[in-house]
This record gives C-alpha cells, sequence and structure tokens, in this order.
C-alpha cells in the first residue's frame, strides 16, 4: 500500500475527513464512480490534492442523491454547480486552507464573454472566491441566492430542495437571455471539478451511484466474489507491470478470512480449554530449528567491558587491582557489558494454497520410507506427502521454533482467482499459541486456486509494519510457481512478485522462500518452478526442499549461517 | 518516616501542585487503590497525561515519587541496586525500586513493557500479598513499607509488544485516552499560556492526526505534543509553522506519510 503513488492522497483524506474512498489514476478527467474517486494520472501533487478534495468533500456534505425529474440539462448543470459550491463552502469553513487550494484554480473572468459556459465559470468563480468581482447581474444574483452571508461564507442553500429552486430561478434567466448550451460537450470548470455524474442516478440505468458514504481503506468488495464465504476485511494492494514499468495503484483485492476459529472436524470439542499439543513429528521437527532460527534473535553487540554494568568482570577486577597496586590508572569498565538485544520480532509464514500444491513433493523409490510420514486421507508413507501437506507440516514445525524463541508469527495461507479476489486464510494470528490447533487448521488446508504471490508478499509487509529493532521476516512455503487466470504473460507476477520483494527490503522486511518440491540443481524442466523462485527471492533466499529431514539445514541457509 | 527516610527519599518529593485536569473519577479510584496498596497499571496512548496524573497524585497523597523510565537495556539491577566499587572496596547501592519499596514512596515504572522479561519479573513479590524485594546479590529480603506503591505505565498501541498475563494479571488498570477536543483545547492553554481559539484550532489538527494511527503512523498527535506547539506560538511562530515543526515534522519520516501530513496542515490553517 505504502508503494502506491495515491498512498499520500490516502493518507490526506484520511486526516481532513477520516474517508478512505479508493482512488485511482488514469484519464484526463475527475470522476466520482462506483464509490472511488478517479483522479487524472499526471497531475501535479497540488492538482490531485484539489480534485480529491472536491470529490471527498462531496462524499462528506452532499447528499446520497438528486432528484432530475423536470430538470432540463441548464438547471441541472446549475444545480451541480450550486451543489459544488455549497461543498465547497462547507469545506472551507472547516478547513481554511482549502481556499488556497481552490481559489488560484478559478480564472474566469469578465473578458471570458457572457455565453452560458463562460457565465457558469464567472458564477463558480464568484461563488468560490468573495474577492473576486463580476459585473453581471446574472452571477450577482447567482451570489445573492447562494449565501446567507457572504463574509462568513455561510451559505442560504442547505437543502436539495433550497439549490434546485435555486438553480430553477437561474437557469429561468438563461432561458429568457436565449443562451445556447451544448450539454454533451459541456465540463464543468475549474477542471479540478468531477463531472457530477454520480449526481444523477437515472443516467446510469438501474445502478444507482450516489456520493459513496465512507469506504473502509480496503475498498468495496468485488460484485461477485468467487469465494462462499464473507471476508473479514478487504484490503487493496499495488501490482507491478512489466511492459508500462509502474506500479497499477489498489489493482489486486485481498480478502482475509479468519480461519483461527473456523471449526474443525478433527479439532477439540471445548474451544475454552486449551489446545491439544503438535504432533511429537511436528515437535520433534521444530526443536531441531530452534538453532538455525536463533540467528533470528541474536544479540546485537558482543559482551565486553563496560564502566558501568549489573556484574563486575572478575579479569577487569583483577587487572584494576594489579593496576591499583602498581600506582598506575587502571581500566575503569570493571562491569560485563550488558549484551544488546534485538527488539522483538515478527514474523510471516506464508504457505501456497494453489492447485499446484496438490502435486506430490518428491517421488521415492517403491518401497522406501518416508523420513517424516504424514497422516492424512489423501497421502500415505508410500508416495509422499503433497507439497501442501509438507509446507503445513514445515509451517508447524517453524511456528512452534519461533514460539520457543520468543518471536512472534502470524500464519496464512493463501490463493486466487484474479487479480480481484486474492484469498488469505488468517491460520494463526500473532498473538495465539503455536498449538495442536495450528497443525490441524494447516493440515485441514485443501489445494484449490492460482498463486498471485505479490499480493500476499505486499500484504504480508504491509502487516509486519514499519520500525522496531527486531527482525521482520516473512517466509513462504511454496512450489515456486506464480500464476493467474487472468495473467497470460509468464514473465508478469514473476517481475511482480520480485519488486514486492524488493520494495519490502527498503522496509526492512527479510523475504525467503521454501521452494517445495523443486531440485536444486537443473536437470530438467522441472527445476523451473526453483528458478522462478531464485528470480523473486534471489539466490540466497531461496532454498529447494524435497525431503522434510532438510528442513533445518534449509533454514540455516537461508540465515545465512550455514 | 524517620530522618534517614526522609533524606534517602528528599530529592524525589514534588514542591509544587502538578496540573492535572481529571477527565473522570480516576482520582478517586487512584485513592482507593493506593489505600488498599493494590499496584496500579496506567493503560493510555503516549502523552495524554498519565505520567502527570501520577505526579498529580503524588502530591495529593504527599508522598515522594521515584520515576524510572524503562527501555530494552533497562537490567534488573538498575531497578533493585548494585555494587560498587570505590577506594575502600565495594559497597552496595540501592536502586529505585529499592529505594521506594525500602523507605515508602511511589515507584512509577513508565512503559514498563519496554523492560526485557528478565527485568520485569523482579516487581513480581512486590505486587502480591508478599510485598517484599529480595536482594540476592546481597543476600537481603526488603519488606516494602507502608507507604510503597508501585504503578506502571503501558501504552498498549497495535504496535506495542504484549504484556505477559503473569505481569499484566497482578495489577489493578486505570485506561486513559485523550481528552475531548474541547477538553484538550482547555488543558493545552492551561499549560501553554496560549488563548483558547488558538489552542482549539491546534487540537482540531491533533484530532486529524490521530486519524493515521495504524494507518501510517503508530500514534498520532499527543496532547503532549500540542502543548509544544503552543509554547511555540506563544514564542511568536505561526500557529502552521508551529504545527508542523512540533507535530506534522516530528510524527513521522515515511515519505507519504509526510507529504500527507504536510499537505493536512496547510488545509488546516
Amino acid at each position: 500500500m505504502i508503494d502506491s503513488p495515491t498512498a499520500p492522497l490516502t493518507h490526506w483524506l484520511r486526516l481532513l475527513w477520516n474517508q478512505a474512498p479508493p482512488l485511482h489514476l488514469h484519464g484526463d478527467a475527475p470522476f466520482i464512480a462506483d464509490g472511488a474517486i478517479h483522479l487524472p494520472a499526471c497531475h501535479p501533487w497540488r492538482g490531485h490534492c484539489a480534485a480529491a478534495a472536491h470529490a471527498a468533500a462531496h462524499l462528506v456534505y452532499s447528499p446520497r442523491r438528486f432528484d432530475t425529474d423536470g430538470l432540463v440539462p441548464i438547471a441541472r448543470t446549475l444545480l451541480a454547480l450550486l451543489e459544488d459550491a455549497r461543498t465547497e463552502a462547507l469545506a472551507m469553513r472547516e478547513l481554511p486552507g482549502l481556499a488556497r487550494l481552490w481559489r488560484p484554480l478559478h480564472t474566469a473572468t469578465p473578458d471570458d464573454g457572457t455565453g452560458f459556459e463562460a457565465l457558469l465559470g464567472r458564477l463558480a468563480r464568484a461563488l468560490a472566491d468573495p474577492a473576486y468581482v463580476d459585473p453581471h447581474p446574472w452571477v450577482r444574483k447567482g451570489r445573492r441566492l447562494f449565501y446567507l452571508d457572504e463574509g462568513l461564507g455561510l451559505p442560504a442553500l442547505c437543502t436539495p430542495a433550497a439549490l434546485r429552486d435555486a438553480a430553477l430561478r437561474l437557469g429561468h434567466d438563461i432561458g429568457q437571455l436565449r443562451l445556447p448550451f451544448n450539454a454533451e460537450g459541456y465540463r464543468p470548470v475549474p477542471a479540478y471539478r468531477d463531472d457530477h455524474r454520480w449526481m444523477w442516478p437515472a443516467d446510469q440505468q438501474a445502478a444507482v451511484q450516489p456520493p459513496p458514504a465512507a469506504q473502509t481503506a480496503g475498498g468495496p468488495a468485488p460484485p461477485d466474489p468467487p469465494w462462499p464465504e464473507t471476508p473479514s476485511a478487504v484490503t487493496r494492494h499495488p501490482e507491478w507491470d512489466r511492459l508500462i514499468q509502474r506500479l497499477r495503484p489498489d489493482w489486486c483485492s485481498v480478502q482475509t478470512h479468519s480461519a483461527v476459529h473456523r471449526a474443525l472436524s478433527t479439532g477439540p470439542a471445548d474451544p475454552a480449554g486449551p489446545g491439544p499439543s503438535p504432533d511429537p513429528h511436528a515437535h520433534a521437527l521444530g526443536r531441531r530449528l530452534l538453532s538455525p532460527l536463533r540467528a533470528l534473535v541474536r544479540p546485537v553487540t558482543r559482551r565486553g567491558r563496560s564502566s558501568d554494568g549489573e556484574v563486575f568482570d572478575l579479569d577487569a577486577l583483577v587487572d584494576w587491582q594489579l593496576a591499583q597496586r602498581l600506582r598506575s590508572a587502571g581500566d575503569p569498565r570493571l562491569y560485563r557489558a550488558p549484551q544488546r538485544q534485538a527488539g522483538p520480532g515478527r514474523v510471516w509464514l506464508l504457505v501456497d494454497q494453489s492447485a499446484s500444491s496438490a502435486t506430490r513433493l518428491a517421488s521415492r523409490p517403491h518401497g522406501a520410507a518416508a523420513a517424516h510420514p504424514l497422516p492424512g486421507p489423501t497421502a500415505s508413507a508410500d508416495d509422499g506427502p503433497t507439497r501442501l501437506q509438507a509446507a503445513a507440516r514445515s509451517a508447524t514445525a517453524v511456528a512452534l521454533a519461533l514460539q520457543a524463541l520468543g518471536l512472534r508469527c502470524t500464519v496464512a495461507a493463501f490463493r486466487s482467482q484474479g487479480r480481484h479476489a486474492v484469498r488469505l486464510d488468517i491460520v494463526k494470528r500473532l498473538t495465539d499459541p503455536a498449538d495442536g490447533q495450528l497443525g490441524q487448521r494447516l493440515q485441514a488446508l485443501r489445494p484449490g486456486g492460482s498463486t498471485r504471490l505479490g499480493a500476499a508478499l505486499r500484504h504480508a509487509t504491509s502487516r509486519l509494519g514499519d520500525g522496531g529493532s527486531g527482525v521482520r521476516w516473512v517466509l513462504l512455503l511454496s512450489d515456486g510457481e506464480v500464476h493467474d487466470i487472468d495473467v497470460h504473460d509468464p514473465h508478469y507476477l514473476v517481475d511482480d512478485a520480485r519488486h514486492a520483494v524488493r520494495a519490502a527490503g527498503r522496509r526492512g522486511v527479510r523475504m525467503a522462500c521454501l521452494a517445495l518440491g523443486a531440485a536444486s540443481r537443473p536437470p530438467s524442466t522441472a527445476t523451473r518452478p526453483l528458478g522462478e523462485a531464485q528470480r523473486i527471492f534471489g539466490r540466497r533466499g531461496t532454498e529447494a526442499l524435497t525431503d522434510l529431514s532438510t528442513l533445518p539445514r534449509c533454514l540455516r541457509r537461508l540465515m545465512g549461517s550455514g | 518516616m524517620g530522618h534517614a527516610d526522609a533524606h534517602a527519599l528528599a530529592a524525589w518529593r514534588l514542591s509544587a501542585e502538578p496540573y492535572y485536569q481529571p477527565t473522570g473519577d480516576e482520582v478517586a479510584h487512584f485513592e482507593a487503590a493506593c489505600a488498599r496498596r493494590l499496584p496500579l497499571l496506567l493503560k493510555g496512548p503516549t502523552g495524554c497525561g498519565k505520567t502527570r496524573f501520577v505526579e498529580h497524585m503524588a502530591w495529593r497523597l504527599r508522598r515522594p515519587l521515584v520515576t524510572v523510565a524503562c527501555h530494552e537495556d533497562l537490567s534488573a539491577g538498575d531497578l533493585v541496586g548494585r555494587w560498587l566499587l570505590d577506594g575502600d572496596g565495594t559497597r552496595w547501592q540501592d536502586g529505585p525500586l529499592t529505594l521506594a519499596a525500602r523507605f515508602g514512596a511511589i515507584c512509577y515504572l513508565d512503559e514498563l513493557i519496554e523492560a526485557r522479561a528478565d527485568t520485569t519479573v523482579v516487581i513480581h513479590p512486590l505486587t502480591d500479598t508478599r510485598r517484599m524485594l529480595p536482594l540476592a546479590q546481597r543476600n537481603e529480603l526488603v519488606h516494602a513499607h507502608p507507604d510503597f506503591q508501585l504503578v506502571v505505565s503501558y501504552n498498549p498501541s497495535p504496535m506495542a509488544r504484549e504484556m505477559k498475563p503473569s505481569t499484566r494479571q497482578r495489577f489493578c488498570a486505570l485506561g486513559f485516552d485523550y481528552p475531548a477536543p474541547e477538553r484538550e483545547a482547555a488543558i493545552v492553554a492551561r499549560e501553554s499560556g496560549l488563548d483558547i481559539a488558538r489552542c482549539a484550532a491546534l487540537v482540531a489538527f491533533g484530532v486529524r492526526t490521530r486519524r493515521l494511527q495504524g494507518q501510517g503512523l503508530d500514534e498520532g498527535a499527543s496532547t503532549r505534543m500540542l502543548v509544544h506547539a503552543a509554547a511555540l506560538v506563544v514564542q511568536g511562530l505561526t500557529l502552521a509553522a508551529a504545527a508542523a515543526m512540533a507535530v506534522a515534522d516530528a510524527l513521522s519520516d515515511e515519505p507519504g506519510v509526510h507529504q500527507a501530513l504536510r499537505a493536512a496542515l496547510d488545509a488546516s490553517f
């Protein structure tokens, strides 16, 4: 989200009115539609601010809809102009600095002429800027009708009915003047103002598009969500488009579902009681991961001597006593220096749940015993676990080890069906304990959907946040193949995920990938996933895992200590 | 309190009444907890008045106030004391917690959660019915003075560490939050000497910044920040310049958030 070019505007609108409508940068004129604000792509920052603040002011101060019955195009246009001026007047009363943003953009003068469109521009300026003097009687009449107290900026037109009445009166005058008006080609001025399409529901056939109520930062859910459950949150993230070499803002919708309280067929009967213990295999594997993962909590300084401390350093005391007897100045650092510890770290374990994770982790010679046989209906010890089962087992063991080391972690599984439906199941929240239920929830995951990796990585990065001295780490457990149903360029999602990894690195979030089932040497086409994973995470950030017994070694390499 | 006790804690006594504007029944609740010697946990965002409240209550109850700002390098020795070396050998020096427990003072551990877990557990024997502090290094057991009162503060922001239940459940809690805008403006005016209208404008901007909590900012502007801004206005700065210096530029270095804060500042004044 932070990488999005609209992020500062989103923050700004939240600061002004606690509004967070979806923002889109495209086209060459602003408008409000589908609950989102659309802004021109190439405006400067202040231009974007002017347009966004005007549109957001409609969301805050405008009625949800206007009645168009009996309004000819001229009256409609005037009603929209008066509503623009009314919302801006209210906004400027609350935030006086907005006047410095909007007023300089009103450039209409009497020299523009007396055509209807010129008069509209002059009236818009007269209503926005008390210092502007316009000699035209119609403009002066509009100003008189509009303001209760011009000096205080108090509009008299407070209701849709009053606005409509004023618009009809001003429109009647235009009719008397026989001024022509091309409603089709008209664009409101100044250019930062939207085209009012939200005001006229009749123009939009059945779909009523009033100025939307306050939206959450995540924006609306897609109209026809492919997942049966209602997500607990929807968050939009940008996506890197390799062809245009820029981020497409708010391109992917990540639907977060909580799997923490989801009923498990094999779960405990008493949810209030303590969770079941993890299976002994996971515990044994977790213990073997303590050593490699300890690098995440390693003290940031070496132990030495200090002039202040808690415990005397005996060698330093002896040296000091010797120096005293030799009548020389001893080293005053008599204490053992405290070791500076890293702050509390946070980790995200991301499990790739896509359909391709249903394939076996590795083909074994017939009759060979699996190092870590997995229980479950879909796998036997003879043909080995699926990649998803291996990922679940690995994630359980890593979560147990992290818990033992005092590091908190979130475990989530993800899959996608196009950019509007990237589903994230939170299997373990940051503060939940890693217990037997975690293993059960992970083992209950079923493969399906595709792998839109960049969105999942950006979501994890945003949740890990900024700052703190502790490590922030994302570990992906995946087959390493990125794919989605609405993407046909094989390099598109790889480049997007690589961009997400690099952006995370700039925010201090490290990322690594355990490529499940990928061979570490490239003898065949089966190694393509590892190649993709290495392109995304780099060689040092990628380890191929073909057997769970090698998990400690893989993690040690990823930690850079092996 | 004997002469030696009074001398040991003389430096920790408050000489004047610290200004505090109650927002509810917190004064009565604090006094009730003190009467029953129950340790207190003050929860609330940064700069909302927790420390000032404790200072006010220490003055009100006429007890010395020993304050420790906790941090991740704070060791158990920093709290209970340590052996020091001098020309004659070693001598023991009480830490602030021992001093307060031995001679009877309010010990205020500010942002306790910032301390390491091995430091936090030192307070456990003082927070239950034992009310004692074992000094293992000195082989001494300090029984807390009847006037000893332990108060800790904790800022439960989304980015903050969780307090362990074994520590949390030893305390009664008092929740704090930023005052309502009118009351906050009055506090800022009282603290800074600025007129109420300009204080209200500063508070309105501060309230806006709190909307970004968890959306780019860990926390919005504190009352303390707004008092700083008002003080700068009293010194001759404009409202916008003071708010930029004391609030917008101080809150965030993240470019997008900072840009939005600056633009909101432009819109507000």
